[in-house]
Order: structure tokens, then C-alpha cells, then sequence
């Protein structure tokens, strides 16, 4: 048997390994992307607390409002941030992580919120959990 | 049925010619053991991540199905590891020379050695039995040797008889057909007297080397029987990419098969629709149990000790008797109340059971030849050996269309199933550990269907509720699950380097309706029916056969399409790892599937012959 045989008999071999790679590499740089974009709105959103001084109008529509509503709003926001934050380290528990964001959606979702923002936060949470 | 005097399907095939052993290096081998370890080992990280992170409890009666079916395939994973773990395997000695050289207890005077050829026939084509005693003929040995051909006719067919006379052969034949292929193989036993058997089907055609290269082995007094490698010759070889192109769209056609070939190599379509190549099987999975002494007899290409056969038989005789003979007291004692019954009486009981029992060297069962590895292979006392021999030293006619194929597997299933339910060889005194594990590979293979059909409907599922098996198909799912892959891909293809692993694969999840099917029988007690396979090619499509395997397929087609739609419109629970993974998944099983169904339209082409097939023939050696 030459080297040349042997490979033609191994080509589906060959053929699934680079297929498992390709669509590997594809899901993580789709999901980091998806998951980055959303957090790049979230992050830099002054509820974060984080990587405050970029000039989006919505930054700076929040940064101006400063009453009792919008404290309770920024909390729940900053609870489902954490939560997703948690998620994405390494070693995290996947299925207690999912069932407290899940209560926190729906305590959240009971009040019929309509904030922009925390509906992003929502759907972050439940992009990254599954829910 | 063929031509009188004229070899059947004798176009193309002819020029056909078996594979080379694959003789991996040291190096080879050790590169396959470290990654078939780290394969395990990764294996069992996502497994323990699996049952103790990623089960959706939400949907416990998808999730812990599959999950339960991963750790199954996982064990079968395991004892396919240890099977396939050395190729380390007993060299023959130089041919003997006399019955003196091959035997323990040294014989008065020395003589040349006997050996009976044995051609198993019943409703085959005589002319096809004629090829193979005439091969058997030429088959030459170094030293003086007494060889005599017998065809053993089940059929009990005058004409069968006529073909032998005139070969030259002897012709056996009974009254009746107790036992099918084993009773008619006892029967010759009876009406012989070689030191050595050998027994071919009434399709097989011996090499002129074919004592020259097995006998060898039996200068230990301990080898009981040699099997060689079944090779189909007439398996079709396909069509070359470049002569369809060229038929096709003219000599742009031709030269475009060319390139594209020049880029994968060797391209045939339509080559062994029914997934025949059994050099995987014979190769590999049995040539590995050598080390192991675990290599088990599969009838026709082996050849067997005498002596080995009938102390099997002895043995075995001895303790059904006496097993009868027990349940015989017991029940004379329930009847009578006598605790202590007298000598007389349980000897007149043995006597009784003896008679009544049929002394059988080798066990009627529709497997005999796995029961009597068995029982050879648990005699602890002679410490019978057995060899796989890696070279292929005779050839066979192939199950040529689909329904040949499925009687010829559901009979293997169902015998080795039948086995395992009645006479468990994991419970058998006399098999040693590796023997023990060797067998149990073979029988835990047959239950695969019982996972693999998890394997099947999950994604189908997935896409067409959203409910997904595992809590989330995150990046910690890909981390876990990625390296086992890779890493079991890898090992498999350096293990089996030499081998197409992956058709043999996807024909082993295709066929889960018809091991489905002989473990549903054996579990409800049915007798598994002995059937001849048939040596002629039915024409046909067989539809019926597949039918399980197109609603599959169909069903997978629609999820698909449901799935992306729900995807598109951004339902929630379709993430985009999720129906990544589950068409990934979707696709493998189509393929799969798609074997089997392909198999069931197969035609012969009879517009590619011999020099067609010369013109594009490629060295693949």
C-alpha cells in the first residue's frame, strides 16, 4: 500500500475532519460576533457602568436621565448583564446560571417593560442561555 | 444462472485483485494507541460534562435518550479501542512436511498428511462448484500430501453428482437436511478421515497457495483452526469518473474527469453499492483479535484441525447430556419424593439423555461457526489457539443486490443475537478476559441499532420543535464536544489507515432496521431461519427494504427546511449553533441513509467493460 492509496481510502475521513473544523470555526465566529455585537451595545451603555465616553446618542440620551424609573431599570438591566457575563466564563454552571436568568426574565417581563435598552438586555439573556 | 463451462459475471471483475494486508509499522501502531487513548479520554470529559452540566431538564425525555445513547456508543467505542489495539499475531512456522510434524503426542509411524476439501452446496449452480474444485485441484503443497475434494450436496441433486464425477471429486449427500450448512458439514465428517478440514462455499475458489500459507500454523499442536480473509472478487468497481464524463459531454468531459481527479485522486461512481469490502471486518477487526486469541472461524475460507472439532464436539455432547440427565433426576425426584435416588436410575437417566441427544461436531445453529469458536476458544484445558491469516488466499461471489444483502446480514445478526441470548459467551467458563471482551464486541455491535435510532430522530426533532437535547449548544458545547470528534476521527483514520472507514460507518447506521428487526425476533424467542444467500443476482428494486430509510431521509428534508424557515423568522430556541449543529448532524445521517437507498436501485451497468475499465485504471497499490 503507498502513501497515495492510503489517502484515497481515508479522502471521507479527511473530508468530515475539515468539514468539523470549517463549521466549528464558523459557529464560534458567528456566535462571537452575534454575542459581541449585542454586548458592544450593552457595554457601552452607561447602565454597564463600563467603557463610558463613546458618544452613541442612546449613551448619551441615558446619560441625561437620572430619576427613580430608570434606577429600577439600570438594576434589572445590570442583573441580566451579570448574568450573561457569568455565563461566558470559563467553568460556569451553565443550568443554574439558565434557570436564574429565566426568573429574572420573567419577573422582569411581568411589569411589561418597554425600555429599549433592558428589552436588549432581554434578548442578550436569552440568546446566550437558550431560554 | 450462468452459461454452462463458462465462469459467471467473468467481464471486468476478472481483472480484479484482492487488497494488500496492511502491515502498519511500530510507529504506526503506537500513533494509533496514543490517539485511540486520548480519544477516550476526551470521550469521557464529555461525557461527565454531559450528564452533569448539559442536560435539559426541560426536555428530560429528548435530552436523557440521547445522552444515555452517547454513553452506549461510547462503550462500543471502548471495546472497538481494545479489539483494534495490536496487530501483534502468531507467524507460521514452515509448512510440515508430515502428520508427524503438525501433532503433540508423536504417532507410531509417520505419514503424509490428509486433508478433505469440503464444498457446502445445496441449491447453488453446479457450474460455479466445478470452478472452485477445479481451483481447489491446482492448490499445491511442498511435500507429498493426500488432498481429496468433496462436495457435500444438500440438495441432493443428480446433476451436482454428474459435475463431481467428472472433476473428479467425491460426492456426500444425506436423506435429510437436519442442521442445514452445519448438519451437512457433520455428515461429511462422518464419511471422512483428513487431519485437516477445509471448507469452502459453493461459490468459493481456492488460490493455488492457499495450504502453502495456512498450514504452517498447525506446527503448533495447539492451533485449531485458520480462517482467511472472504474477498469478493465480484464486487463492482465503478464507473471512472472521466469514462461517464466522456460519455456524457464527449472529450471536454474526459479531460475534465481528469483534472478533477488529478485534485482527489481515483473518482468511481456506483463502486460496491453494497458496502461488501470486507477488508475492515477481516483485516482489522478480526485480524486484532489474534493477539488476543480471540479471532472467531466464519465458515468458508478456513481450515480447521480434526482433532479440534470433534473434542469440541465430545465435550460439548458430554455436558449437554449431563445437563439433561440433572433435569431429568430433578424432575423424577418431584414426581416420586425420593430425595436420594439409586445409582441404576441415574445411570439408566444418562443412557436415556445420550441416546436421545444428537452428537454434533459442529453445533446446528444458523451461526455455527461463532458457537463453535466459542466452545473451542473456552477449552482451557487444550488451550485451543486460533489465527485470523492476513492474506486473502481464495475469492467468493458477493451478495450482488439488496435483497441477497439484507437475508445474508439479518442471518448474521440474528445468529450472533440468538448466541447471545441463549448461550451468553461474557458468562462462560474457560474464555479468558480478552476473549471475553473480544466477543463482547462482536455482540454489542448488534445492539447498536438501539442508539442509533436516538442518533437519527434527535436532529429531526430538534429542527422541528426547537427543543434542543443538550442546555445549550454555547461555546462551552463546542469545547467539549470539538476535541472528542477530532480526536476520535483521527484515531480511527491512523488506526484503520488503508481501509474506507467511513463507508463502512454509514452503512452500519443504515442498516438499523434489519438489526432492529433480528433483535425484536431473538428478544421475542423466534428461531432465526436458516436461509441460503443466494449466489445469483435477483434483478429488482427493492423499495420495501428501504422504506424505513426513505421516510427517514424525507422527514429530515422537511425538518430542515422548517427548521431554517423558524430560524429566518427568529423564533426562539433556533439559535444559529443550534441548527449548525443539528444540519451538520441532519446531513451526516442523509448520507448515511442515502447508501442504502442508492443500493436498492443499483443496477449493473453493462456499458463499462473490461476495456473500458483497463483504459482508466489507476495504481491504487
Amino acid at each position: 500500500m503507498t502513501r497515495n492509496s492510503g489517502l484515497y481510502e481515508a479522502r471521507g475521513q479527511i473530508g468530515w475532519i475539515l468539514a468539523l473544523i470549517v463549521s466549528t470555526a464558523v459557529v464560534v465566529w458567528l456566535e462571537q460576533l452575534e454575542v459581541g455585537s449585542q454586548l458592544s451595545v450593552l457595554a457601552t451603555n452607561p447602565l454597564t457602568d463600563t467603557e463610558l465616553g463613546t458618544d452613541s446618542s442612546l449613551q448619551q440620551a441615558w446619560l441625561q436621565v437620572d430619576d427613580p424609573a430608570t434606577a429600577a431599570v439600570k438594576d434589572q438591566v445590570n442583573q441580566l448583564t451579570a448574568l450573561v457575563r457569568a455565563g461566558l466564563e470559563d467553568g460556569a454552571d451553565i443550568a443554574a446560571l439558565r434557570q436564574e436568568a429565566a426568573q429574572t426574565i420573567a419577573v422582569i417581563e411581568s411589569t411589561d417593560p418597554t425600555d429599549r435598552v433592558l428589552l436588549d438586555a432581554i434578548r442578550l439573556c436569552r440568546g446566550v442561555f437558550n431560554i | 444462472m450462468s452459461s454452462k463451462q463458462t465462469p459467471p459475471r467473468a467481464t471486468r471483475y476478472e481483472r480484479q485483485e484482492p487488497w494488500q494486508h496492511a502491515d502498519h509499522s511500530a510507529l504506526h501502531v503506537f500513533l494509533w494507541q496514543f490517539l485511540g487513548v486520548s480519544s477516550l479520554v476526551f470521550g469521557l470529559w464529555y461525557l461527565w460534562w454531559r450528564w452533569t452540566v448539559s442536560i435539559n431538564w426541560d426536555a428530560m425525555w429528548l435530552s436523557l435518550p440521547l445522552v444515555i445513547a452517547e454513553t452506549a456508543a461510547f462503550v462500543g467505542l471502548i471495546l472497538f479501542t481494545v479489539n483494534l489495539w495490536s496487530p501483534r499475531s502468531p507467524r507460521p512456522d514452515s509448512v510440515p512436511s508430515t502428520v508427524m510434524d503438525t501433532l503433540d503426542d508423536k504417532p507410531p509411524t509417520d505419514r503424509p498428511i490428509i486433508v478433505d476439501v469440503f464444498f457446502a452446496t445445496y441449491s447453488e449452480d453446479p457450474e460455479l462448484v466445478r470452478l472452485g474444485i477445479r481451483d481447489a485441484q491446482k492448490m499445491t503443497y511442498p511435500h507429498l500430501i493426500d488432498l481429496r475434494v468433496h462436495v457435500l450436496d444438500d440438495g441432493r441433486r443428480p446433476e451436482m453428482g454428474a459435475v463431481a464425477a467428472q472433476e473428479g471429486a467425491n460426492y456426500i449427500t444425506r436423506t435429510d437436511n437436519v442442521g442445514y450448512k452445519a448438519g451437512n458439514l457433520r455428515n461429511a465428517m462422518d464419511h471422512t478421515i483428513g487431519d485437516f478440514v477445509v471448507i469452502f462455499d459453493a461459490d468459493t475458489r481456492p488460490f493455488p497457495n492457499f495450504l502453502t500459507e495456512t498450514l504452517g500454523y498447525f506446527r503448533d499442536p495447539k492451533v485449531a483452526w485458520v480462517q482467511t480473509p472472504q474477498w469478493f472478487w465480484d464486487v463492482p468497481p465503478g464507473r471512472p469518473l472521466p469514462a461517464v464524463l466522456r460519455r456524457r459531454l464527449g472529450r471536454f468531459g474526459g479531460w475534465l474527469g481528469r483534472r478533477i481527479e488529478g485534485v482527489f485522486g481515483p473518482i468511481r461512481l456506483g463502486e460496491d453499492p453494497f458496502g461488501n469490502d470486507p477488508q475492515l471486518f477481516y483485516d482489522f477487526i478480526q485480524h486484532r483479535r489474534n493477539w488476543a486469541n480471540a479471532s472467531f472461524c466464519c465458515g468458508a475460507g478456513s481450515i480447521h484441525r480434526r482433532e479440534a472439532i470433534m473434542e469440541a464436539a465430545i465435550r460439548s455432547w458430554t455436558a449437554e447430556v449431563a445437563s439433561s440427565a440433572d433435569q431429568a433426576e430433578r424432575q423424577a425426584q418431584a414426581m416420586t419424593g425420593e430425595t436420594d435416588l439409586s445409582k441404576i436410575v441415574r445411570a439408566t437417566a444418562r443412557i436415556n439423555q445420550a441416546r436421545e441427544i444428537e452428537f454434533t461436531p459442529f453445533k446446528l445453529h444458523v451461526s455455527e461457526d461463532l458457537y463453535t469458536s466459542i466452545s473451542l476458544h473456552s477449552d482451557r484445558e487444550r488451550g485451543w489457539k486460533s489465527v485470523m491469516h492476513p492474506k486473502v488466499v481464495s475469492r467468493m461471489l458477493s451478495p450482488n443486490d439488496l435483497l441477497s444483502w439484507t437475508i445474508q446480514r439479518y442471518k448474521y445478526a440474528g445468529g450472533t443475537l440468538d448466541i447471545l441470548r441463549n448461550d451468553n459467551p461474557l458468562f462462560r467458563r474457560g474464555l479468558t478476559l480478552p476473549q471475553k471482551l473480544m466477543y463482547a464486541m462482536t455482540f454489542y455491535s448488534y445492539l447498536s441499532p438501539l442508539w442509533n435510532i436516538v442518533f437519527l430522530i434527535a436532529p429531526i426533532i430538534f429542527l422541528f420543535s426547537g427543543v434542543a437535547p443538550v442546555a445549550t449548544y454555547s461555546l462551552d458545547f463546542f469545547l467539549h464536544i470539538i476535541p472528542f470528534l477530532l480526536m476520535n476521527e483521527m484515531a480511527q483514520m491512523v488506526g484503520l489507515w488503508g481501509t474506507p472507514v467511513m463507508k463502512g460507518r454509514r452503512w452500519y447506521l443504515a442498516m438499523f432496521p434489519l438489526t432492529l428487526k433480528a433483535l425484536w425476533s431473538v428478544a421475542r424467542g423466534k428461531k432465526v431461519s436458516f436461509i441460503v444467500t443466494p449466489k445469483d443476482r435477483a434483478s429488482g428494486r427493492y423499495l420495501r427494504l428501504v422504506r424505513w430509510q426513505i421516510l427517514l431521509v424525507g422527514l429530515n428534508l422537511a425538518a430542515l427546511i422548517y427548521g431554517w424557515s423558524l430560524f429566518g423568522l427568529g423564533i426562539s430556541g433556533y439559535t444559529l449553533g443550534a441548527m449548525i449543529v443539528n444540519t451538520f448532524w441532519s446531513a451526516n445521517n442523509m448520507m448515511s441513509l442515502g447508501l442504502i437507498i442508492r443500493a436498492a436501485f443499483w443496477q449493473p451497468d453493462a456499458e463499462f467493460d473490461l476495456p473500458v475499465m483497463e483504459e482508466y485504471q489507476h495504481d491504487k497499490k
